[in-house]
């Protein structure tokens, strides 16, 4: 496989905000690639960047080989952008802005047409073709914006968040139409803040925060990084430095995330086990309230990473 | 490019409202201003118009009647009527009159002997409606001469001699004159003959003119109104990037191998078709509502309306490209149109404005417009009169349109 995505270095600066800061990674021919990150965390940034809509202040992108900076126009030609706001002209039909898009990237004739036509069953709106669009409810205009995107049939699509704000049924069309997508040889970057999606999507992710990139990889290489093990999660009424120097004491436990009253910890699979820890736990004169003992996801990774919930 | 036009004339075709407003507008303004000023006969409404009488026929009893009866009645409402001599060329040449009524020596025996006779209206170029009323009204005597000529000239002349006898006339002989007067009225006032007192009008340079469509305010005002409305067409076309820039449209289109040049490009071209359509639906409806008779040069009239539409198009481009949102772009535009309205002849005629703003009219677009086509249409004016007009709004055009074009695209640049 070879790379139709390089980023190199990738650097944005708005006066003294750094809205993204040196990321780098690549995506291979038929991937998916995830970029899981709170709101605010240089998603878009990038995206935007990397489809020539904004100058980097520094890096560098490839698409296919070719730089987005000496030869945009080429570059362009090769992607589908996927916006985060719903963008399509409201007073025309579904039909008439996927010819319009299609017709800017100079498609026409029969080969238009077939393409609108097979684009417009992909996400389920055959029967509202014609129809003018605000009519149509949030999920069919989501849905609509993602085959805007992809009527130029590109080798690249970038989807910046395409569920944000719909409905589960329209949610797992534009799900299922981005893997059939992939599968069908296309190059996706996903953005999103929705784990599931991340999970069940991406053949690999990356996880930004504040502009960088605290770790990239596979789903399961990613949730390794937690540790083999257990996630054992306390609340109680105890200080954060009783608890660090209790489990110091524990054999088979490690401190994921610890503050007042509440703490994540790894209970490491070739340890002596969950009871073995709380009985640990308890006899050094600690009690909680609460205790939930589950498989490491994400979502504690980023956690762990960035020291507050992928949500927040 | 076409694909970017062909979307927003059929967003506009899709989403008519806004047109059918500005296509509305105009008529309405034309309706109630019209209804106003030329409906309830409110002689306040109108200014005074000063008209100079030269009677070179000085014994005549034709000329002697006109140049009594033109102070009469309501003609005292709206004429200012000063009887000249020879200065009266002067006084034209120094522009202190609208027109000049010429009679020419033995204007009344020529009448009488059915010759071929000629009312010469001088009219000052600097002014437009007010002229024009005095030829049409000067028209209107000539009609009546020429039918009465025709119809009664052997009555005309018993009466003549009648006038000129010192003897008071029988009352019989008044009473066969009078009743061979109304038999032949009754009897040929469904025909018509060809002239033989006509209006010649001439400018006070002395180029002659043809005499074009007949004067009607409803018309006029409509021709105001709708160089006003081609404005707002103009700031809604290129105020429409700003609308495409919050819904993200913009920014798409931007993420396509399409750079921001060909979008503000298409943007202008699509304002000036979308210009000239409105204008030509606006004319259509003046023509089918009788406000308006087909101009002369329908050549000149199109290529006038493709003129201003981009001189409009390129001027608020330039305002718009001055400013940081939509809402900024909505108040500007509207500002520049209702201030270029005011001056340049859009919203009262510019005969009527003081000097000092008859003078900044020439620096407004409406003015050449508005000038443009009133020429056209009331003066029966063509192509070559009015290319001055045409090349001052082309050459606006161009300018501001470059200039706009290049601060656009420096503003979209990065839309983000």
């Amino acid at each position: 496989m070879s790379a139709v995505l390089e980023v190199k270095d990738l650097r944005k600066e708005f006066g003294d905000l750094t809205a993204v800061d040196g990321i780098s990674f690549d995506i291979q021919e038929g991937e998916i690639f995830g970029f899981l990150g709170p709101n605010g965390a240089g998603k878009t940034t990038s995206i935007s960047m990397i489809c020539g809509l904004l100058k980097p202040t520094a890096g560098e992108v490839f698409v296919e080989g070719v730089s987005i900076l000496k030869n945009p126009r080429e570059v362009k030609k090769r992607l589908g952008v996927v916006p985060q706001e719903v963008a399509i002209y409201e007073e025309l039909s579904a039909r008439e802005n996927l010819s319009f898009w299609g017709g800017i990237f100079g498609m026409g004739g029969g080969g238009l047409k077939n393409r609108v036509d097979e684009l417009l069953e992909q996400v389920g709106l055959e029967d509202r073709a014609k129809e003018p669009t605000k009519n149509f409810s949030g999920g069919m205009k989501r849905r609509l914006n993602l085959a805007l995107g992809l009527v130029h049939d590109p080798k690249l699509i970038l989807l910046d968040e395409p569920t944000v704000g719909i409905d589960p049924q329209a949610r797992r069309n534009i799900l299922d139409v981005v893997k059939a997508i992939a599968a069908d040889g296309r190059t996706v970057l996903y953005t999103t803040h929705y784990l599931e999606e991340a999970e069940e999507l991406c053949d690999r992710l990356a996880i930004i925060d504040h502009g960088k990139i605290l770790s990239q990889g596979t789903v399961g290489e990613l949730k390794t990084q937690l540790g083999e093990g257990s996630l054992l999660t306390v609340q109680g009424d105890f200080p954060a430095a009783a608890l660090s120097e209790a489990v110091t004491g524990v054999e088979g436990l490690l401190p994921i995330e610890i503050d007042d009253n509440r703490a994540m910890l790894l209970v490491s699979r070739d340890g002596p086990g969950v009871s073995h820890s709380l009985e640990g736990l308890f006899s050094q004169g600690l009690t909680f309230d609460d205790i939930t003992i589950k498989e490491p996801n994400l979502e504690d990774l980023f956690l762990k990473l960035t020291g507050r919930e992928l949500r927040n | 490019m076409w694909v970017l036009i062909r979307k927003d004339l059929l967003r506009r075709w899709r989403s008519p409202l806004s047109t059918i407003v500005m296509i509305i507008f105009p008529l309405f303004m034309s309706l109630a201003i019209g209804s106003i000023s030329g409906g309830s006969g409110g002689g306040s409404e109108f200014p005074r118009i000063k008209v100079l009488l030269q009677n070179n026929d000085k014994d005549g009893f034709l000329s002697n009647a006109i140049m009594g009866s033109a102070g009469q009645g309501e003609n005292q409402e709206y004429l200012d009527l000063v009887e000249v001599g020879d200065e009266g060329t002067e006084m034209m040449n120094e522009g202190k009159a609208s027109a000049m009524i010429v009679l020419p020596e033995n204007f009344t025996a020529k009448v009488f002997n059915r010759e071929p006779v000629e009312i010469l209206v001088v009219r000052n170029p600097a002014e437009g409606i007010k002229p024009e009323i005095v030829v049409q009204g000067a028209d209107v005597v000539a009609t009546y001469l020429d039918q009465g000529a025709r119809l009664l000239g052997e009555e005309l002349g018993i009466i003549q001699v009648m006038m000129e006898s010192e003897n008071i006339p029988a009352s019989a002989k008044v009473g066969a004159v009078a009743a061979g007067i109304t038999t032949k009225i009754d009897g040929v006032e469904k025909y018509l003959f060809p002239p033989l007192v006509e209006i010649g009008s001439v400018k006070e340079d002395g180029a002659e003119e043809d005499s074009g469509g007949g004067f009607n305010v409803f018309g006029y005002i409509l021709i105001m109104t709708t160089v006003m409305a081609l404005l707002f067409v103009a700031t809604r076309s290129m105020g429409d990037i700003f609308e495409e820039q919050n819904n993200g449209m913009l920014k798409r289109q931007l993420s396509t191998p399409m750079g921001i040049g060909m979008i503000v490009g298409a943007k202008t071209v699509f304002g000036v078709v979308f210009g000239v359509i409105v204008m030509m639906v606006l004319g259509a409806i003046g023509l089918v509502l009788g406000w308006i008779s087909p101009p002369v040069d329908l050549l000149a009239a199109v290529l006038l309306g493709i003129s201003f539409s981009l001189a409009a198009c390129g001027f608020l481009a330039l305002v718009l490209s001055l400013v940081r949102t939509e809402k900024q772009a909505g108040i500007l535009g509207w500002l520049v149109i209702m201030g270029m309205s005011a001056i340049g002849g859009s919203m009262m005629p510019i005969d009527n404005m003081p000097a000092p703003l008859q003078a900044a009219a020439r620096y407004t677009i409406n003015f050449w417009a508005v000038d443009g086509y009133t020429r056209l249409v009331y003066s029966g004016e063509g192509l070559n009169d009015i290319m001055g007009n045409i090349v001052r709004l082309l050459i606006i055009g161009a300018v501001t349109i470059m200039v706009a074009q290049a601060l656009l695209v420096r503003r979209f640049r990065e839309v983000s």
